[in-house]
């Protein structure tokens, strides 16, 4: 073999390890926010970017309510609790004050409904009689002077509006009312990577610092997508020591007992190492970031990886004459057919749309081809000498001929039951393709963030509304027509609130309708009671009209900024239940309204996959059937049989389980496929009477892979434990199933093979 | 302004009314309001009865030229006119409105320990009578009040109260008793 192929991948795998340097100093940039697993199938570029920055704003902030029977006892443990936080993780966002007067010259045409609906009603010298009254009382809400808003309309206005807030200010402090507690509102951002490496929970530490720095009778509760993130990012890492560890644990161990020497085991690792850091690399320079959930994922093909070299060694100690290029050649045909349909089968996770998986699909199919190439390139060069026999070796290799086989009548019995238990459990498999099936959050947050979301009236960043028109007038129209529908929801009690910028900045026509409304009182009053009046110039009815711009610029309007982008307005739902979605959805029936609700778009597009896969595997099972049948003719079906049979068993495991189906355990049938038929490959290409090499390797393989998925089923990130537990399952049938179905009936007869494949005959170089 | 009032603040001596006023729990009479009000040629006068329930509630009922009602409890003011709900304002939504509350309720019954946390007190008094200056102190009270001023015998009698808007209102309060 030329010199040029090993001395070309060692200085591949140099860059490798420079990079893996500089990756694991602070160079890789990783994620852990589950979102950022999910779809981006968003065609609207308002929606998309509404998406995105509710999702950030989102993925920054923690809120910290603390709480206690009277508003001093809160304050004072809110202050407590701030003192006793640490600074630098959580950086308090600092609430300033709104002066609403600065919307007191565009007064005139802020009416609320209540308000123009009395104005229509009143006679001058009822209006008269009130502006009096109002005067004469010691407690006024009178802003400026009297004779400019006489009936204190704008005042009126003013409190109506707040009084729809459900945050009030107290001092220079936010409150909210809960179950009849008075709670600070603490507002933080969260300042750098919302998760560290080492796997520490710094956030939930410090704010469980804070907490026991406050005093026994608050109560404190705190929400925020930072500390689902790190609790996602803290039992992710353990993930990635666990499975990552785990399975090289165990290609140690098993590499160990079957070879019993230091060669074989430090070439395994190498080539696994290969892989890995060889997946690592091309994911970190393909992706901006990886995600956790890739790593945890590439974690478990440390099992899947280790195929090759432990082929190859198994070969290696079943002819201890020949040598390690002779073998690597002859072995050629069949290491790589298992490594293409290994990584196609990983591949097809790609397919879907969804960052997650592509992440994944590309870790995996990078890593078993760098691991392949790396058995290809350097084991003639690094391996020299013989394999020790061993007896386990023996003993296992010997266990092929003693392996019962689907024979006869007992045969056919046998897969009848397997068959019928298959049946039995896919008829209990019922699909959810629901987003929030795959959250793995703890239900001590998931039910603090619930209160303070219900509290404060969280919006929600998965839903919301957008409404468009020709220009801000139409935008506002249509959004009045809106806010009516909603305000029936939230009459209903079907709704908790929404927040929608027409309720501030009414539209130019309902504006004008108020100014009309508000002067023609006011000049009525002002005539009714002149004789009381100095002389002095009337007021001068205002024309301006407050606009979309104008109000976001105030010190008001700067909170309700998300509110407005690019011409459209969004209105925001205040902790909607999904009870009330159909009739939100229904919404999108008014002119330029439409409703996003991306948990059920996410769901939609999970469940569109998860069908469109399955569908798809049949003509996988096929394509992969006219390539075992190019090589192996009709004993391809003996190749494919165990795989097909294993997948019917796995999902029927995963519907006696009562875990719903989901796009993920379909995607492990993929992958199944993809590794499965490896075990048919090897075994149709060595035969029992072969030295049982083959199905030494086959068995080794198959427990360290079992051993990979079993620890990724394990996983708390829901996707992942579907991979795992499917895999895991599917793996165990396919391995035991293989040699039954095999070398069933067809004893010591070699299989006719096309090709030149012949380990009794010198090889030929291609 | 604000370097006058902090110097104003060391200057106030701590003025003391004990042993001139009552304490009577609940107070009662009758009141005269003289609003001068930018813009209007006269000041409206308007009169009516009060109940002042230390530290607890106050009620504001005139009876000329319109009746109308007022009550002050210790977290809501209640504007009614013939029976209806004119306003109402809740200090659970709104702060400004318990430090009115506080504000009304301790100025009728001339409670200066309440009043001294939101204003500089000056007062002088002579045998039985006194009068008291106060100033608000830096914070929100100085963006409405300019000035207030409290004179009485036993109780309260007269109340004159300046706005920064120029407007100035006085009560005048008499035939006040305690009530059983």
């Amino acid at each position: 073999m030329s010199r040029v192929v090993p001395v070309g991948w060692t200085l591949i795998a140099m860059a490798l390890l420079a990079h893996q340097v500089f990756l694991w100093t602070g160079g890789l940039a990783l994620e852990s926010n589950v979102l950022a697993l999910l779809p981006v199938e968003e065609r609207d570029p308002v929606v998309e970017r509404t998406l995105r920055e509710l999702t950030e704003r989102a993925s920054q902030s923690v809120v910290v309510l603390v709480g206690a029977a009277s508003e001093t006892e809160a304050l004072n443990g809110a202050r407590a609790f701030g003192a006793a936080l640490p600074p630098g993780r959580l950086v308090t966002v600092p609430f300033s004050a709104a002066n609403p007067l600065e919307l007191l010259p565009y007064r005139e045409g802020l009416l609320t409904a209540r308000q123009a609906d009395w104005l229509a009603r009143q006679t001058p010298q009822l209006l008269a009689d009130r502006a009096l009254a109002l005067l004469q009382q010691p407690v006024s809400l009178r802003v400026g002077a009297f004779v400019e808003d006489p009936l204190q309309l704008f005042p009126e206005w003013l409190l109506e509006q707040g009084s729809a807030l459900r945050v009030r200010s107290l001092g220079d402090q936010l409150v909210v009312d809960l179950e009849s507690k008075h709670f600070i509102v603490l507002r933080y951002q969260v300042v750098g990577s919302a998760f560290s490496l080492d796997g520490e929970p710094v956030l939930k530490r410090q704010l469980a610092a804070a907490t026991a720095a406050a005093p026994a009778n608050v109560e404190v509760l705190m929400a925020g997508v930072p500390l689902f993130a790190e609790e996602a990012a803290v039992s992710a890492n353990q993930e990635v020591s666990v499975v990552g560890f785990g399975s090289l644990l165990a290609i140690i161990l098993i590499v160990f007992v079957a070879f019993r020497s230091g060669r074989p085991l430090v070439l395994v690792v190498l080539s696994v190492g290969m892989g890995v850091m060889a997946g690592l690399s091309v994911t970190a320079l393909v992706f901006e970031r990886v995600h956790l959930m890739t790593l945890v994922f590439g974690a478990g093909l440390v099992g899947v990886a280790e195929d090759y070299g432990i082929h190859y060694f198994a070969s290696r100690q079943a002819h201890p004459g020949r040598k390690s290029v002779e073998i690597l050649i002859e072995l050629r045909p069949s290491l790589f057919l298992a490594m293409v349909t290994s990584v196609a089968g990983y591949a097809v996770l790609a397919i879907a749309p969804f960052p997650g998986l592509r992440q994944m699909a590309l870790f995996s199919s990078v890593g078993l081809i760098a691991a392949w190439a790396t058995v290809m390139a350097w084991y003639p060069w690094l391996d020299g000498g013989t394999v020790k026999q061993t007896r386990v070796s023996a003993w296992w290799s010997a266990s092929r001929a003693r392996w019962p086989t689907f024979s006869g009548a007992r045969g056919a019995l046998v897969v009848l039951v397997l068959v019928a238990l298959a049946l039995a459990g896919l008829t209990r498999l019922t699909a959810n393709d629901d987003v929030r099936v795959l959250s793995a959050s703890s239900p001590v947050l998931l039910e603090a963030q619930r209160r303070v979301a219900a509290a404060i009236g969280l919006p929600s960043p998965a839903q919301f509304l957008v409404v468009r028109g020709a220009d801000e007038e139409e935008v506002l129209e249509r959004e009045e027509a809106l806010a009516a529908k909603l305000d029936e929801l939230v009459r209903a009690g079907r709704l908790r609130g929404f927040q929608a910028i027409s309720r501030w900045v009414p539209s130019p026509q309902r504006q004008r309708a108020h100014q009309r409304q508000f002067q023609t009182a006011r000049h009525a009053l002002l005539a009714a009671i002149a004789d009381q009046l100095e002389a002095m110039p009337a007021p001068v009815p205002a024309e301006n009209l407050l606009t979309v711009e104008a109000f976001l610029k105030t010190s008001l309007g700067v909170e309700f900024r998300p509110l407005w982008r690019d011409g459209s307005s969004i209105v925001l739902l205040e902790a909607p239940t999904s009870e009330v979605f159909p009739e939100l959805a229904s919404l999108s029936a008014l002119p330029g309204v439409r409703f996003v609700n991306t948990t059920e778009s996410i769901s939609r597009v999970l469940g569109r996959w998860r069908t469109r896969m399955t569908e798809l595997l049949v003509g996988g099972y096929a394509l992969v059937f006219v390539v075992l049948a190019w090589r192996f003719r009709r004993s391809a079906i003996r190749a494919l049989a165990p795989t097909v049979l294993a997948s019917a068993l796995a999902l029927a495991v995963v519907g006696v389980s009562g875990e719903p189906l989901t796009l993920f355990h379909v995607l492990g049938l993929w992958v199944l496929l993809g590794t499965g038929v490896d075990y048919g490959i090897f075994l149709l290409e060595h035969s029992v009477t072969d030295g049982g090499e083959a199905w030494l390797a086959v068995g080794l393989g198959a427990v360290s892979t079992l051993l990979s998925f079993g620890l990724l089923a394990t996983s708390r990130t829901f996707a992942i434990h579907a991979f795992g537990l499917t895999l895991g399952v599917g793996t165990l049938a396919v391995w035991v199933l293989s040699p039954m179905i095999i070398d069933a009936g067809r004893g010591s007869r070699r299989w006719p093979l096309r090709g030149p494949v012949k380990l009794t005959t010198p090889p030929s170089a291609p | 302004m604000m370097s006058t009032l902090v110097m104003l603040v060391a200057a106030a001596p701590t003025f003391d009314l004990t042993g001139k006023l009552s304490m009577a729990p609940v107070l009662t009479g009758d009141f005269t309001q003289e609003k001068r009000v930018k813009g209007f040629k006269r000041p409206l006068t308007s009169r009516g009865t009060f109940v002042v329930k230390r530290g607890q509630g106050v009620t504001w009922t005139t009876t000329a030229p319109f009746s109308s009602e007022l009550v002050v409890s210790s977290d809501e003011i209640v504007s009614k006119q013939s029976d209806a709900v004119v306003f109402k304002l809740s200090a659970e939504k709104d702060p400004g409105v318990r430090l009115v509350i506080q504000l009304l309720l301790s100025v009728l019954s001339g409670d200066l320990a309440v009043l001294s946390t939101s204003f500089t007190v000056d007062g002088t008094s002579d045998r039985d009578a006194w009068s008291v200056r106060l100033l608000p102190r830096p914070g929100p009270l100085t963006k409405v009040f300019s000035l207030l001023t409290l004179e009485g015998h036993q109780y309260v009698e007269a109340v004159t109260l300046r706005e920064v808007t120029g407007d100035e209102t006085r009560i005048t309060l008499s035939h006040t008793r305690p009530l059983p």
